[in-house]
């Protein structure tokens, strides 16, 4: 069966750091880690983007960046990626960061905030983004 | 060491590691059928699943988001909620990688009870054969539809649902005792959809 990837995924990054897969490397237990990459496999796979499981335009202030989230499960943490959709016509998605929460409580605490001055700095040309490849052999 | 070499070092050594990646793949592809066959449904609003499924939507939410942990009870509510069926099975790492690579969520449906013709009608068992792979030695029948075997015999009575017969037992292939069809050649020297009779 031939299955189509239709999304890219990217990462936010300045210059040659990449805080995502910083703290993929360094906060995601084994858990994390493989239900991060599962769950972006899946996503990349899922045309429309409404239908991604975890989906959702948070209220506030990120909804009015069209900043959304996508929710994840793992190591009992309820995990957050908060990305964008980029300008090019392919289907891009760029993740801004990752966190995890409990109620109210964002670990890393300011998350929210650097997810919605991290959008600005792409839009107004200030970051760049990285290629996040599928790995179809994990 | 290569990426892929570490990871299979770890999931050989690491119990915890081995969990995480199940728990990973099931986590995301489970949640994904759900929303899949909820949004395909005659009723795709989750509240509407929700009340079939006798629980809140926040739940049938939950269910819908990877890292979802639920029952195999859960499980079965839902897929009753949507009129189809559950298997749960275990399976080697490379099978279940493949499942993950190979599953798309756009393309995933499951023919509900209302429409599942194949279980309101179910045809004798030896018509349910797509395909018989027989081992060697074979005879080549001895008049049109007669054939006579020695070695062992495996049936496909379904996609991935294989019998395995030894010499003597194929009889037991049909309500009639000697009488099946195939829909599919294999290794067989018979034409598609051709009844057979064994010798005994």
């Amino acid at each position: 069966m031939n299955i189509v990837v239709h999304w890219s995924l990217h990462d936010y990054s300045e210059g040659s750091n990449s805080p995502i897969q910083d703290w993929y490397v360094s906060d995601l237990s084994d858990a994390g880690k493989f239900a991060f990459d599962a769950l972006l496999k899946n996503t990349a796979k899922t045309e429309n983007h409404l239908e991604w499981s975890g989906f959702k335009y948070p209220k506030g202030d990120l909804r009015k960046q069209r900043i959304w989230q996508l929710a994840f499960g793992a190591d009992g943490r309820q995990y957050r990626l908060l990305g964008i959709f980029g300008s090019s016509f392919r289907k891009q998605a760029v993740l801004l960061i990752g966190c995890y929460h409990k109620g109210t409580i964002y670990t890393p605490p300011n998350a929210l905030e650097t997810a919605i001055k991290r959008a600005k700095a792409l839009r107004e040309g200030r970051a760049g983004t990285s290629e996040r490849k599928i790995k179809f052999d994990r | 060491m290569s990426e892929r070499s570490s990871l299979i070092d770890k999931l050989q050594s690491d119990f915890k590691a081995r969990a995480g990646y199940i728990q990973a793949k099931v986590g995301t592809l489970v949640p994904s059928q759900i929303r899949a066959l909820r949004l395909k449904s005659e009723t795709p609003r989750q509240p509407d699943l929700a009340r079939e499924a006798e629980m809140h939507q926040s739940r049938i939410s939950m269910l819908e988001t990877a890292g979802a942990n639920p029952t195999i009870g859960t499980l079965s509510a839902v897929a009753a909620a949507l009129k189809v069926g559950l298997v749960v099975k275990f399976v080697p790492f490379s099978e279940m990688l493949a499942w993950e690579n190979g599953f798309s969520q756009d393309g995933f449906n499951v023919v509900p009870l209302d429409r599942d013709a194949r279980f309101q009608n179910p045809q004798p068992t030896s018509a349910l054969a797509t395909r018989l792979i027989v081992g060697p030695p074979v005879q080549r029948p001895r008049t049109a539809g007669m054939w006579r075997h020695s070695g062992s015999v495996c049936v496909e009575w379904a996609a991935g649902d294989f019998s395995t017969l030894s010499g003597g037992n194929i009889v037991n292939l049909s309500p009639q005792g000697n009488v099946g069809m195939f829909l599919h050649q294999a290794s067989f020297p018979f034409s598609n959809q051709q009844h057979f009779e064994t010798t005994p």
